[in-house]
């Protein structure tokens, strides 16, 4: 016994080196600091995924649905902020109205307070805006507040006591500046600020598995934005302007990107994204890597 | 005449390195073993390391459950190498972590490292984010 004690107490006080454990990165580069989603406008986003169908017809002109946004991101070494370079391709011509427009710019979410049941977020980004339906060039930059809730299902999963279902809500409010430098015509030139809040709900039943967490077989979900241009020198009028998609996925694979066969109905407009006010249903297969 | 059950209380943090040094070593030739096991074995058995919430391993676990919202977190049922990328979280869900690791390596040594968003996105594995707190915890402590 004594000699155990000796042990211990020798083990404990002779602690000059540590061999520092290496964390192995057996995972690619592109896995690690890649994400592939529908927008990457703010975090909870990552359950939409990128949506692609393209049709050429033999004679008649091609049809284009892609929704699209890629992150990498930027190396730092901070605990309370991440920030990546951002982009995202909107093209949709099977609609009534149609939609071209890119965005590239630079993100970043800090968690500037919290304490045990609740942290707080800024979401940020400033980007570069062309939209190619209306030959527009803007600098446009989102402010956004969130939480999360530790115990709760704001901006975070919580699942019921067998895990067969799985739900996350999230809230978003901030203020949306959009400057049209370049335009076709003079009228769209100009400053608008938008407050904007978005609501989000992600309701997931899932595949019966040991393992946890369990891949989800089928999700739905509802998304809402409303907005409205408080300050606006342009020539055109845009008021309270919303969107609304609701929709429906079933998961094909999970790894390396989450593969799903998807529809959705969506309703209203997103003037920063060269989206006009119309409603549709959309079929499309979705590809996710978060 | 039974013996007298005796507790000895150590420092969570300095116990865990005693373990992962031993465990290191216990491959060589010469090893110290008691009642027929590695010393490592015999000691995490004759205490409450598993499942002690003082213990980094432990509370490393039930940070990263409790952010997958599960709905009854169980340390010692999280496999050491769970993929990470499995729990699905994105870089709120990252950032909240962080805070947490970081609070539960201050918990073990004021003079705690600082631990990055980055690092913690970096761990492939659970027992990454283990080494990762420990580290940051250990900091000092052989000055």
């Amino acid at each position: 016994m004594k000699k155990i004690l000796s042990a211990i107490i020798f083990l404990m006080l002779s602690f000059h080196t540590m061999a520092q454990q290496a964390v192995a990165n057996t995972q690619s580069w592109f896995e690690k600091n890649v994400k592939i989603s529908q927008s990457m406008e703010t975090a909870e986003k990552k359950e939409e995924p990128a949506q692609f169908q393209i049709t050429i017809p033999k004679t008649d002109s091609s049809s284009w649905l892609i929704n699209i946004g890629i992150s990498v991101a930027i190396k730092s070494k901070s605990a309370n902020w991440l920030s990546k370079l951002t982009g995202e391709y909107h093209k949709n011509t099977l609609t009534d109205e149609k939609q071209n427009n890119v965005l590239v710019g630079y993100k970043a979410l800090w968690l500037f307070s919290g304490k045990n049941a609740l942290d707080h977020f800024i979401e940020g980004d400033l980007k570069y805006v062309y939209d190619g339906e209306l030959t527009k060039h803007s600098v446009a930059s989102n402010i956004l507040y969130t939480f999360l809730t530790n115990n709760g299902m704001w901006n975070r999963t919580k699942y019921n006591s067998d895990n067969s279902q799985s739900m996350r809500l999230s809230l978003h409010g901030g203020i949306q500046m959009q400057h049209t430098f370049q335009a076709k015509t003079s009228q769209s030139k100009g400053f608008i600020a938008r407050p904007v809040f978005n609501f989000a709900l992600y309701y997931n039943l899932n595949r019966k598995q040991a393992a946890f967490p369990p891949d989800p077989a089928l999700q739905f979900s509802l998304d809402y934005t409303g907005r409205t241009d408080a300050i606006n020198s342009t020539g055109i009028k845009e008021n309270y302007t919303h969107l609304l998609k609701a929709g429906a996925d079933w998961f094909l694979a999970y790894k390396p990107v989450r593969v799903s066969l998807g529809a959705s109905f969506n309703y209203g407009s997103d003037p920063l994204k060269g989206l006009a006010k119309q409603q549709f249903w959309l079929l499309s297969i979705n590809i996710f890597k978060g | 005449m039974a013996k007298k059950k005796r507790i000895i209380k150590v420092n969570a943090l300095a116990f865990h390195r005693a373990i992962e040094v031993l465990k290191k070593n216990e491959n060589k030739a010469n090893v110290m073993s008691l009642h027929e096991q590695p010393l490592s074995t015999f000691l995490e058995n004759a205490s409450d390391y598993s499942t002690a919430l003082s213990s980094i391993p432990v509370e490393v676990k039930v940070a990263i459950l409790m952010q997958s919202g599960h709905p009854a977190p169980n340390p010692p049922q999280l496999d050491d190498d769970k993929d990470m990328a499995d729990f699905g979280f994105d870089d709120i869900n990252y950032l909240a972590l962080t805070k947490k690791f970081n609070k539960i390596a201050i918990s073990h040594n004021a003079q705690a490292d600082n631990i990055s968003v980055a690092a913690v996105k970096k761990c492939d594995v659970v027992k990454d984010c283990i080494g990762l707190v420990t580290n940051a915890a250990a900091q000092l402590i052989n000055s």
